[in-house]
């Protein structure tokens, strides 16, 4: 007789059996990697919208060019931010991430900032070091020769330069604060309100305009071709999928569930939410310059229950669905999955009364304001319904046995020197 | 599996061969076990030592009320000396996230840190022009501290003002600084005050377990405390050392330690590893090592305490930097220090199977 592999056995008896057989964990696995290439393409197509919109506000800077390419960012971040869940358990992901979504940042080393920034940091050399500004820097003995803006320049030299983490220099947030400028309302209603004219030729507003073109063409081409690597890691067969592939049925389950847990508790709920409840400052806010930060964490808990369900909406609308890790999990204990499943869509439901809220004026800045006793309610509310979820997260992880999984990839100390750099 | 990586080479086959029998044949401890882990770590370490911090930060607000009626170099240095035995004391008790310390967010109030957005000096700044600005003295009661910020109410806010370069010029240029110092110190005392009375109520948790309680088990109990003995190790190497010092001497950026101003950052260190092995070893009724002795990783439970005093003795002789800065020799001793708690990390990890514990995911995942 001809040997069946296990794999086409057990999608065989998958198949025969009643309806609530667990998918095998090798297809949930497929499944959770072609999400993740959906992801990163979808990703990839908003950044390039992103990139051609801000190239016709360069050739053209007004008011109305500037706004369309702001709505791209902002549309280039839903794709985005549901990658996110990608990030922890997938080394290759989270040893990339820094370079597109780093937060947050010192803004001063890219650009003028206002008086109240202030000057100078105790963490920070390049606090406020102004490369639009300034051709040459010399810095603590870190000398940058700047007299050309490129993609070598910013993810090269500028990012994290001195081995500090807020020298952000690339990315979605870099491009956010190009476009909007300092949000100077503090935890008042409004964003940042950069003028177009911050790019004209011909009537120039704060200096530098050439250079500031270029800084906002070389930071957007390298997003695109960051974003590029990531999508084609993702491709079958790619550097992502083999890294997934080598840690086995038990491993790729247990990546799944570190992603959900990690940027749901520590990074999430923790990071991103409490810590600007906590001290009530604006500094806190993630996509602090465009105040879209209801969007990018809603999307950033979709990106959970994505991986989760098994489901993911793409950008052209179209629902990709396959084997679900939530099938899994009901299969060794349904309460558990029922629970989880539950918390998720509390967690979105949390989630969408901050998003309506932003969309009256209270953005995220105003609802952790000192004394906004409703608006920092909700903002808990959304910090208690990610907390909830993690904990049933563990619970799945014991459902399926995989609590003896170490992972490697989300920890960043096993290498004291990538420590201190990030 | 991390062990074999993590301690010396002669003695790793032989802890290979006893972990592998010990998951063959260890149960884990009992629930009575768990329950009398958690009754004698409640006793004879948390309660304890939240009564010294709430005493210290008791005559931490005295000293400071004595500095504010009477400044001199005298009651200033009292002052200053009196912080220092109080962070001390919050220092070996830092490491316990769980229970009254997280009601209304206590443990943050205590100490915002890492203030990676120099938050603590621009709101403090911000709270000290305002009151120079405005026509009626400031009142810091317990409202402003409701809604005040957390990087204005703890040590490191003390700390930033008790340690100021130019304190004589802000008190006499700012006639709430002082004002403001006091109230801050008696706002920490009453919050470590009621972390102690809140513990009595705290202990109604440990007596039952089940669907209605706080806790599941006295194991689901214990593992909240085992939380808060593995976790701060890998905490503690990679936020107040290994950022600080960067990845050579030249990137060294002193500034980035923690309690820098007052000179205490080695010390806090002393101060952690201190409690933490108190926590492992030196609780008398059922310590985590007399438990991982019962479950037969017998070499491995020694091997843990011995790492704990190794650390010890070396962080002994490490000195604080002068002028925030090292030289190579004491560089060198700090990375070992903290490959030390990169071992020690891994083991205590480790003893968590045959303790059959599951940490699950803490707060530091991410980032």
């Amino acid at each position: 007789m001809k040997p069946i592999s296990a794999l086409a056995l057990s999608i065989a008896m998958a198949m025969t059996s009643a309806a609530q057989a667990a998918p095998p964990a090798a297809a949930v696995i497929k499944h959770y990697g072609d999400i993740a290439k959906a992801t990163f393409e979808d990703s990839l197509k908003t950044a390039r919208d992103l990139e051609v919109n801000i190239g016709a506000f360069l050739d053209k800077p007004t008011e109305a060019t500037m706004q369309s390419a702001k709505n791209s960012w902002i549309a280039a971040r839903v794709p985005y931010q549901q990658t996110e869940a990608y990030r922890f358990g997938n080394a290759i992901v989270d040893e990339w991430e820094g370079k597109v979504n780093a937060w947050p940042l010192d803004e001063g080393l890219i650009d003028y900032v206002d008086s109240s920034y202030g000057a100078e940091s105790d963490e920070n050399p390049f606090y406020a070091a102004n490369v639009i500004a300034n051709q040459s820097l010399s810095i603590g003995g870190v000398k940058v020769d700047a007299t050309n803006i490129t993609a070598a320049l910013l993810g090269e030299t500028l990012q994290e330069i001195d081995e500090v983490e807020s020298n952000v220099a690339t990315g979605y947030h870099a491009i956010e604060f190009l476009l909007w400028g300092q949000d100077l309302n503090g935890t008042d209603k409004g964003a940042g309100n950069r003028a177009a004219t911050d790019y004209s030729l011909t009537d120039c507003t704060n200096g530098n305009c050439d250079r500031r073109r270029d800084y906002l063409s070389a930071a957007t081409a390298l997003l695109v071709s960051d974003l590029q690597e990531m999508s084609t890691n993702w491709q079958p067969n790619g550097a992502a999928r083999v890294e997934l592939a080598a840690k086995g049925d038990r491993g790729g389950l247990a990546t799944i569930l570190t992603g959900m847990g990690s940027l749901s508790y520590g990074e999430l709920a923790g990071e991103r939410i409490k810590l600007g409840l906590i001290v009530h400052d604006p500094e806190e806010e993630h996509d602090c310059f465009s105040d879209n930060t209801h969007f990018s964490h809603f999307y950033d808990a979709m990106s959970i229950k994505n991986v989760y369900t098994g489901e993911y909406r793409r950008v052209d609308g179209t629902l990709l669905k396959g084997p679900s890790l939530s099938a899994l999990v009901a299969t060794a204990d349904s309460a558990v999955d029922n629970k989880l499943n539950s918390q998720l869509n509390a967690t979105q439901d949390y989630m969408q009364v901050m998003v309506d809220q932003a969309s009256k004026g209270n953005t995220f800045d105003v609802l952790i304001g000192s004394g906004n006793t409703a608006g920092n309610a909700i903002v808990q509310d959304v910090v208690d319904a990610l907390t909830d979820q993690t904990k049933t997260i563990e619970a799945a992880i014991n459902a399926l046995k995989l609590s003896d999984i170490e992972l490697e990839g989300s920890d960043s100390l096993d290498d004291p020197a990538s420590v201190s750099a990030g | 599996m991390n062990i074999v990586l993590s301690i010396n080479k002669a003695a790793s086959s032989t802890v290979l061969c006893l972990l592998l029998s010990t998951q063959l044949y260890a149960q884990g401890p009992s629930a009575a076990r768990w329950q009398a882990f958690n009754q004698s770590a409640i006793a004879e370490h948390i309660v304890p030592k939240y009564r010294q911090l709430a005493a210290q930060s008791s005559l931490l607000t005295q000293s400071i009320a004595g500095f504010c009626a009477q400044r001199s170099d005298e009651s200033l240095l009292a002052a200053k000396t009196q912080f220092k035995q109080t962070q001390q004391a919050w220092q070996k008790i830092q490491h316990i996230q769980f229970g009254p310390v997280t009601m209304l967010m206590r443990n943050f109030s205590l100490q915002y840190w890492p203030d990676k957005k120099n938050l603590g000096s621009r709101q403090l700044n911000a709270l000290l022009k305002d009151a120079l600005q405005s026509d009626t003295s400031k009142r810091y009661d317990s409202s402003f501290f409701i809604k005040a910020s957390v990087a204005v109410k703890g040590y490191p806010a003390l700390e930033r003002m008790l340690f100021e370069q130019k304190l004589i010029d802000q008190l006499n240029s700012n006639p709430s600084y002082c004002p403001l110092m006091q109230a801050i110190a008696a706002h920490i005392g009453e919050n470590t005050q009621a972390i102690v009375s809140e513990w009595k109520l705290e202990l109604e948790n440990y007596r039952e377990y089940g669907e209605e309680s706080n806790y599941q088990s006295s194991m689901e109990a214990a593992t909240e405390i085992l939380k808060a003995l593995v976790e701060p190790v890998e905490a503690i190497s990679d936020a107040k050392i290994a950022v600080p010092l960067g990845s050579e001497l030249q990137k060294m950026r002193w500034r980035k330690s923690e309690s820098w101003r007052s000179g205490q950052s080695i010390e806090n260190l002393r101060s952690n590893v201190a409690a933490l092995q108190h926590l492992y070893s030196g609780i008398e009724v059922a310590s985590a090592r007399a438990l991982l002795i019962e479950s037969g990783a017998t070499e491995l439970a020694e091997i843990i305490d011995q790492q704990f005093s190794v650390l010890l003795l070396q962080l002994q002789g490490v000195t604080e930097p002068s002028n925030m800065q090292y030289q190579q020799q004491q560089f060198n001793q700090l990375l070992q220090v903290q490959q030390q708690l990169k071992r020690l990390s891994d083991n205590l990890l480790a003893a968590m199977k045959p303790l059959q514990i599951n940490l699950g995911f803490n707060r530091r995942d991410g980032d």
